[in-house]
């Protein structure tokens, strides 16, 4: 065997090396990996896809709350203002020349309010005062609703004997502990 | 005695063929192997990424049902509110109707008002004016009426008016 022969064989040696190591690395390597990373691709673009849509849903319910709270601020207020009956009589003087308070049931309450049910004895110089009085209801810091029984008695020559029935409610703190102060994602 | 114009120098172990395919060889291995690793590492770094997709989706869907129950929430108070003025606002109305209807003749003592009902105690000049002028329009808001007159020393009639029939308020509006 001449030289030149066994250089071509062992030319011929590594090349067979070669490809041989090449199919090796691509059959246990290569397409091991990128049978695992389409895999975990496919899940990822099904996980991004699921995110992306849950991330929209959140954002529209989140800006509808936003809205929610922004065009109903008062309302929430209100509501969650504790029934301060000192503050009541102070802004109700503005229409009576006398008011006194006298609790019927301080316990009445539903799943979502408390509710107090007060007798307001009043004296008044006119009736537009008892309207003035109920159009003002909805500016005080407090949700009240006028009710019946009402009953107005003359008291002296100019006078007016007002008691009507007014019925406060206020939100239970319980159901507020769902409020939410988690900023958004 | 030399035999050679050239210095003899030392072997070396592989011969350039040998040593071009070698070279090769390792940056085939090298570029392979890197490629692996890089698809190994995208993989999981999409993995953790998959990872905390998933905890985002747990926490928005809380948070989202949170605050759905919070717009819930909202929504009864607007609601609530809602049925508040509109009863309050029917009462004034109902009341400011009620002393419409009294003619100036006509004093009122006292006026009782219930849910069912509406007692007016008061002085009229006549049986005459009360009929024409006060029970009249009563009798267009309820569906029962009974009056009591006492004569009075000045010729004018003391009266007691019961009328009985729902007074239309908020109260009962179901928010």
């Amino acid at each position: 065997m001449s030289l030149k022969e066994i250089r071509l064989i062992r030319i011929l040696m590594w090349i067979l090396l070669y490809l041989v190591t090449l199919f090796l690395l691509i059959f246990l390597l290569v397409i091991p990996a990128v049978k695992s990373y389409k895999s975990v691709n496919r899940n990822y673009t099904e996980t991004r896809a699921s995110y992306m849509s849950v991330r929209n849903g959140f954002k529209t319910i989140y800006d509808r709350l936003e809205a929610l709270r922004s065009k109903h601020r008062r309302i929430i207020e209100v509501f969650g203002n504790r029934w301060d009956e000192e503050k009541f009589i102070a802004r109700a003087k503005e229409y009576f020349l006398h008011i006194e308070l006298k609790p019927v049931d301080i316990n009445t309450s539903d799943t979502l309010f408390r509710i107090y049910e007060i007798d307001a004895m009043t004296k008044i110089d006119s009736p537009q005062n008892f309207y003035r009085f109920l159009d003002a209801l909805s500016r005080i810091p407090f949700a009240v609703q006028a009710d019946f029984p009402i009953a107005f008695k003359t008291h002296g020559d100019d006078r007016i004997e007002g008691i009507f029935r007014i019925r406060v409610y206020e939100e239970k703190k319980e159901s507020n502990a769902s409020n939410p102060s988690v900023s958004k994602r | 005695m030399r035999y050679s114009f050239i210095h003899p120098g030392a072997k070396s172990g592989i011969d350039p063929e040998s040593r071009i395919l070698a070279v090769f060889l390792v940056v085939t291995l090298l570029l392979i192997s890197g490629f692996s690793a890089f698809v190994l590492l995208k993989k999981r770094s999409m993995q953790h990424e998959i990872v905390s997709m998933r905890e985002q989706i747990r926490q928005l869907q809380s948070n989202g049902a949170r605050f759905e129950k919070e717009i819930e929430r909202i929504e009864k108070l607007a609601r609530k509110y809602e049925t508040i003025s509109t009863g309050n606002t029917l009462l004034k109305e109902s009341i400011q109707n009620l002393f419409d209807l009294v003619p100036d003749q006509i004093t009122l003592t006292k006026v009782t008002l219930d849910r069912n009902g509406l007692v007016l105690y008061g002085v009229t000049p006549s049986k005459e004016v009360y009929n024409y002028l006060l029970l009249a329009p009563l009798k267009s808001v309820f569906q029962r009426n009974v009056t009591t007159f006492y004569p009075l020393k000045n010729g004018w009639w003391r009266f007691v008016s019961v009328n009985e029939g729902s007074i239309e308020t908020g109260s009962e509006v179901e928010e």
